[in-house]
């Protein structure tokens, strides 16, 4: 069958290929025992939730249908508070992208498979009979909250396998099957019925299915030692006795109340608007990001959300109210579909994708106040996508890519080959965009990414415009790929040149323009003394001040003995000979198809004041006269 | 396959049983012993499946952290060491699941040197065809591959850590077999 490779080949070429991998790194097993020793112990078994409930018994000091103020977000079964959330939107309404149908739907059993094999925090219907909680005494809520903590769980519901299990809480009886305790208290639940223990049990069992996910971000601020990892977050609750439920907007206690004030006796003045207006603004992050859910919180219902904020928050700026807004990526080809959180403080230009680490700038509403750059090479991709134009549509188009990037920081390469711009080698292999933040790194090892990603190629002429740090950060990376330069790689790896992005300005997501001042000003002037000037040699490429802005790349002096870093087809070539100093200027352009590329121009150093100089056109063919230096 | 049939099961010394039932029940310390009689198995594994360091160096401990989890639900603890392969498994699985869905290209400098050497014309030896050939299969042909020819199961075990009926464990070998000798034949022609 193997054509010549029967069993004792096969099987001596598999020992031979064994003995040559690597053996696994000598602190391997140190990491992974480190890595354990952070790892919840595993799970409780349902007995314990029983001796918990007992225990919870003797300790209460305080009824379930006492818990009102301030947690009715978090158990918001209770029937004592009428419902004072708004309905905003509808999937319907909102388009196709707006729900989560793309999710796999999982039964319960294979939700806890899921969640006990991996650590991610993939987004995940679920599928499930509602089982209600059980008016146990219970503390009362202590802060900091966490929506991955489960206060006092006994008087939470349950969402279980068997229809057995279902229907009213019963005491002291946890469900015989599968079932899992989701937290509601990012979402409107008060659509759900209240099926407590004592009450009248529902005419037929309720059927829920529920858009969430385990190992939230918010875990590792639990204060209990208990496996908030384990906490299934709902973020949209999709369905209610097989009626499909709309994307919906809640408000925490403090506005929802009306009380019109915070803990701290400030007035809070209602938001400027509806929170449906941020949602062009979060499907604008790409991904094919769907809403789940929105919430309006007070300052102190941020905090309750997002824990990481109890030590302040200077992005908040004077917004009294924020608009946090849940999505999941349905792009295809993301891998396990993350859920995101991004929030808006009210009045604000900028907006923030919530991360464990704390918020990071994600965009400006005020995107319009740039709209040269945008127009140009159209609004930021993400990483998945350029990936795809990349397998589809090799060209060397000028792209716009948000995502998180990060470089290794100083480091000794070896086996550097000098001379090639475009080629991927080390540092770049080791640097990264990618669409989700890294976990973080172990040991001494580097972040590696999570989810679509590409090395990010800075060529020399990019170096003091691609600033990256070893720690993850939020960018938009200006570049391309099949740069004309990779016909100059070495031979067998042009078409590997041709695939790597290379980079040409790595810029703020809040701030998506191109700075003329910089363009001309960030690169060092090289040994020998220019006789023009950085302006001057794009007055002399073709763009004046006027049409500098957002387009104008890079002007810089080199010289000719340097040359062949950054342009290895005109190294000693007769083009340069004779000649000391050139400046190269990159600006963005059109081709004849009306895509924005990158177009290099040489300009020879000459003495501004003295008439024109000579300009060319640097191609895949080498140099060219310009024909027009006003492009 | 006389010798194959000699082997053990097991993929290093025997684990004490009871070294086991205490890490059942969430002992720590038990189970870092576990970790350190098994992370030689378990790499050589991940890495023969995934073909690639760094991908086993994650699968690998992926693998473990996925045990200690699942491992107070472990039903039949005499059967431990065909449930810490299938884990294995499922872990390169996951890795390379993940790993193809990013299309990440991570190029080691190592890389530039071996595609050096092939456009120079080195002759590739039996290991360097293999390799290139199981980077081509799905990551379940790859794994029933090396349980197989590298770790000599035979088919009861390959079924028993695959949980899979003896009958379709040998169907999946055979079709893994066949894929194989298709993409050596493709890797031939293309370096014709």
């Amino acid at each position: 069958m193997t054509s010549g490779w029967e069993d004792q080949r096969l099987q001596t070429a598999f020992a031979a290929r064994a003995a040559s991998a690597t053996r696994p790194a000598a602190n391997l097993t140190d990491l992974t025992i480190e890595r354990l020793r952070r790892e919840p112990r595993p799970r409780a078994t349902v007995i314990q939730h029983g001796l918990f409930a007992g225990l919870a018994a003797v300790l209460a000091v305080v009824v379930i249908a006492a818990i009102g103020i301030g947690f009715r977000d978090r158990v918001p079964l209770t029937s004592m508070s009428p419902s004072a959330t708004a309905m905003i939107g509808s999937a319907a309404s909102l388009g196709p992208s707006t729900g989560p149908a793309s999710l796999p739907a999982m039964s319960i059993e294979a939700a806890i498979a899921m969640r006990d094999g991996s650590s991610e925090p993939g987004e995940i219907r679920v599928v499930g009979w509602l089982r209600g909680g059980v008016p146990v005494p219970c503390p009362a809520p202590m802060r900091p909250f966490n929506p991955t903590q489960l206060w006092c769980p006994q008087a939470l519901p349950w969402i279980v396998e068997s229809v057995a299990d279902s229907g009213v809480g019963r005491l002291n009886e946890p469900p015989s099957g599968p079932g899992i305790q989701p937290s509601f208290a990012l979402v409107d639940a008060d659509a759900l019925p209240s099926l407590m223990f004592g009450s009248a049990p529902p005419a037929a069992p309720v059927e829920i299915t529920v858009a969430g996910h385990f190992h939230d971000r918010r875990a590792t601020l639990c204060s209990s030692s208990g496996a908030c990892w384990a906490t299934f977050v709902v973020d949209r609750i999709d369905s209610i006795g097989g009626i499909a439920q709309p994307v919906t907007t809640s408000y925490d206690l403090a506005i929802q109340a009306e009380k019109g004030t915070t803990s701290s006796g400030l007035e809070i003045p209602p938001p400027t608007g509806a929170a449906e207006q941020f949602d062009a603004a979060v499907m604008s992050q790409g991904h094919r990001l769907a809403v789940l859910s929105r919430r309006v919180m007070s300052i102190d219902g941020l905090i309750d959300a997002e824990p990481a904020l109890a030590g302040g928050w200077t992005g908040i700026g004077t917004a009294t109210t924020v608009t946090s807004i849940t999505a999941v990526e349905t792009e295809e080809g993301s891998g396990t579909p993350h859920p995101f959180t991004f929030l808006f403080p009210d009045r604000g230009p900028l907006f923030y994708e919530m991360t464990a680490d704390g918020p990071v700038v994600a965009g400006n509403l005020a995107v319009q106040a740039f709209p040269d750059l945008v127009a140009r090479v159209g609004r930021p991709l993400t990483v998945n996508v350029t990936i795809g134009h990349r397998d589809q549509a090799l060209d060397a188009t000028e792209l716009l890519v948000a995502g998180w990037a990060w470089a290794p920081g100083p480091l000794f390469c070896t086996l550097i080959r000098p001379g090639e711009p475009v080629l991927d080698q080390c540092p770049s292999t080791l640097t990264w965009l990618a669409d989700r933040k890294p976990p973080p790194a172990t040991g001494s090892e580097f972040p590696r990414p999570d989810g679509p990603a590409i090395n990010l190629v800075i060529p020399p002429e990019s170096v003091n415009l691609a600033r990256l740090d070893t720690k993850p950060a939020r960018v938009a990376v200006l570049g391309h790929f099949d740069d004309r330069r990779a016909a100059a790689c070495p031979s067998g790896l042009a078409e590997r040149c041709r695939r790597n992005f290379i980079v040409d300005e790595i810029l703020d997501p809040a701030r998506l323009a191109l700075e003329a001042t910089l363009a001309t000003t960030v690169h060092p002037a090289p040994s020998n003394t220019p006789k023009g000037t950085a302006t001057w040699a794009a007055d002399t490429a073709g763009l004046p001040e006027a049409d500098r802005t957002n387009r104008l790349i890079s002007a810089f002096p080199v010289a000719v003995a340097a040359l062949g870093a950054l342009e290895p087809d005109l190294a000693g070539t007769s083009s340069t000979a004779g000649l000391d100093t050139v400046w190269l200027v990159h600006f963005l352009d059109q081709d004849v198809a009306g895509n924005a590329i990158v177009r290099t121009r040489l300009v020879i150093d000459a003495d501004p004041a003295k008439g024109p100089a000579q300009v060319f056109d640097v191609t895949a063919d080498g140099m060219s006269p310009a024909l027009s230096a006003a492009p | 396959m006389a010798e194959r049939a000699r082997r053990d099961t097991r993929i290093g010394p025997a684990i004490d049983r009871s070294l086991i039932d205490r890490a059942r029940n969430g002992d720590l310390d038990a189970f870092e012993s576990i970790v350190r009689a098994r992370m030689d198995a378990v790499y050589r594994l991940t890495s023969a499946i995934l073909g690639n360091e760094a991908d086993a160096r994650d699968a690998a401990q992926e693998a473990f952290v996925a045990m200690w989890r699942q491992l107070p639900r472990l039903r039949e603890p005499e059967r431990f060491e065909a449930w810490l392969q299938r884990v294995a498994v499922n872990a390169s699985r996951m890795t390379i699941r993940s790993r193809s869905r990013r299309r990440v290209r991570e190029i080691p400098s190592s890389t530039v040197v071996e595609l050096a050497e092939r456009a120079a014309g080195a002759p590739p030896d039996d290991a360097a065809i293999l390799d290139a050939a199981l980077a081509s299969l799905p990551v379940d042909q790859r794994a029933i591959l090396v349980l197989h020819h590298l770790e000599g199961r035979p088919l009861a075990e390959l079924a028993m850590i695959l949980e899979i009926p003896e009958g379709t464990a040998k169907s999946r070998l055979f079709a893994a077999r066949r894929a194989l000798a298709d993409a050596i034949e493709q890797d031939r022609g293309d370096r014709r």
